[in-house]
């Protein structure tokens, strides 16, 4: 069994989420005193679960365990072999509509239309979903559309953001030889390399996740997704960062 | 490198830089740059903002050296620098039989080392491969299909080798400006700013470019091996991403 080194609790204001991701999030901290946030009371009203264990037996390995509410609130629970969790709580922002309204789906048209120029690749993705015919017939088919530029967008940053681990090994190196003392280096050492493996184990289980809420969602807004279709976005290459969807 | 077509070396890269003049003013700093460059092209890759040609030539060398007699591809670059990039592609050895029933079997016993006969963890993603070609009944017919399977792989770890250098190139432009700003005297300041600019400008635009190529050139050799490939057959498969590439086939 994993022995918990230590349980660290914190809401995270992900700016960069905000943007990727369909759900605006704000931290406790910076949420509306009108907006109170009752995570105990929604936990009884899951709307989705994803496990991702990177290949290794759960239990046994990293793993990302991901419950989405309906409230919109989702809580990430980060497991690493050293036995550390991190708990992340994501807020949505409340002038987010939720996927699957009207709202949605009018501000992801109004979205596409003012994105597709900069983002060409859009266009693509656009193309895909006229071929799927559920899309198509839907009075979401925009909403779809959003939730694949939002993925696509996000695996793009999470590519770099292992990338940039790969790359600053040089910065890495520098912090431990900075310590003159033998010993104290190696413990430095080994304090850098848990924190290094532990990004980049993060940014593995938040790579897995991100296609599975992605199929997740659009089953829930289309009934079904196939293969097929999925496996086309997946070539959609999508550079740009997707501006967040809020009510004016 | 697993580029199919990148066993080969950029012998020679740039012509001349018409404008040098105007846009480096010094020697020095040309210098800078045509090492820059010249290291990229050495990783199989390059910079460029349009292709003016793309010859299938026969002849490969530099400027500094002798030439060669290969089958190759040479592709030259102008920059908005006004500089140009020649970039001579020399393909595997592989390559000479690909679409024969020889190069299939080698690419079946590539496939099957890496799945049914492998020791190791098997990357689920080459069935996955499989599996697109089963939607297509031209590559299943044809006796061609570990061919396109290759073909495939070598296509999506090529394009991901460079996506990786095109990370590389933004990041070390962002570690280059930052010591650039660190330069007490503004004009020199002002003027390395430029210099880094233009560059990680031009080499992305090169790492674009080769971006297109491949994927243009990897659709051509499957469009050759099957008589046709229907563009959501392509993106099915480009979709798929491989943990690693499948290695060179044993030709010699």
């Amino acid at each position: 069994m994993l022995i918990c080194a230590g349980f660290l609790l914190f809401f995270k204001i992900r700016q960069t989420d905000s943007k990727t991701s369909s759900f605006g999030v704000k931290s406790i901290v910076s949420a509306p005193t009108n907006y109170p946030v009752k995570i105990e009371t929604v936990n009884s009203n899951i709307r989705s679960r994803r496990v991702e264990t990177l290949g290794f037996l759960a239990g046994t390995g990293p793993m990302l365990i991901s419950e989405e509410f309906e409230s919109g609130v989702i809580t990430n629970v980060y497991q690493f072999p050293s036995g550390k969790l991190i708990t992340e709580v994501v807020l949505p922002n409340p002038k987010t509509p939720l996927l699957g309204s009207a709202d949605y789906e009018m501000l992801a048209e109004q979205d596409y239309i003012r994105s597709a120029s900069v983002e060409t690749n859009l266009v693509e993705i656009k193309e895909i979903f006229e071929e799927f015919p559920l899309a198509k017939k839907s009075q979401y088919f925009y909403s779809g559309i959003r939730e694949a530029y939002v993925l696509m967008g996000k695996l793009y940053r999470l590519q770099d953001s292992e990338l940039l681990i790969s790359a600053q090994q040089d910065v890495v190196e520098k912090e431990i030889w900075s310590v003159s003392d033998p010993a104290e280096r190696e413990l430095k050492s080994k304090e850098v390399y848990n924190r290094v493996q532990e990004e980049k184990l993060k940014n593995w289980l938040e790579t897995a996740d991100a296609p599975n809420r992605f199929k997740q969602r659009m089953e829930r807004l289309y009934g079904e997704f196939p293969k097929p279709i999925f496996q086309r976005l997946m070539s959609i290459e999508i550079t740009a960062e997707p501006k967040e969807l809020v009510n004016p | 490198m697993n580029k199919r077509v990148l066993i080969g070396m950029f012998v020679c890269v740039l012509i001349f830089f018409a404008c040098r003049r105007f846009i480096f003013e010094s020697p020095r700093r040309l210098d800078g740059i045509e090492s820059a460059i010249q290291t990229e092209s050495r990783s199989t890759n390059a910079v460029a903002l349009s292709r003016i040609a793309k010859v299938d030539s026969e002849l490969v060398g530099s400027v500094e050296s002798n030439l060669l007699e290969v089958n190759g591809i040479t592709n030259t670059y102008s920059f908005s620098s006004n500089h140009v990039v020649t970039r001579i592609v020399i393909p595997n050895p592989e390559f000479e039989i690909f679409g024969t029933p020889k190069f299939e079997s080698l690419a079946k016993a590539q496939f099957e080392s890496l799945t049914i006969n492998s020791k190791y963890m098997v990357d689920t993603n080459l069935y996955e491969l499989k599996e697109v070609f089963n939607d297509f009944p031209a590559a299943m017919n044809s006796q061609l299909l570990y061919s396109g399977i290759y073909q495939t792989a070598i296509t999506t770890c090529t394009l991901r080798e460079v996506r990786q250098l095109i990370f590389n190139t933004r990041y070390q432009a962002t570690r280059d400006l930052e010591e650039a700003n660190a330069i007490a005297d503004q004009a020199e300041k002002e003027s390395k700013i430029q210099r880094i600019k233009a560059l990680s400008d031009a080499q992305l635009e090169l790492y674009k470019s080769i971006q297109q190529e491949t994927l243009e050139d990897g659709r051509q050799n499957l469009i050759k091996l099957y008589g046709e490939l229907p563009k959501p057959i392509f993106q099915r498969l480009l979709g798929i991403e491989l943990r690693n590439a499948m290695g060179r086939l044993p030709y010699p």
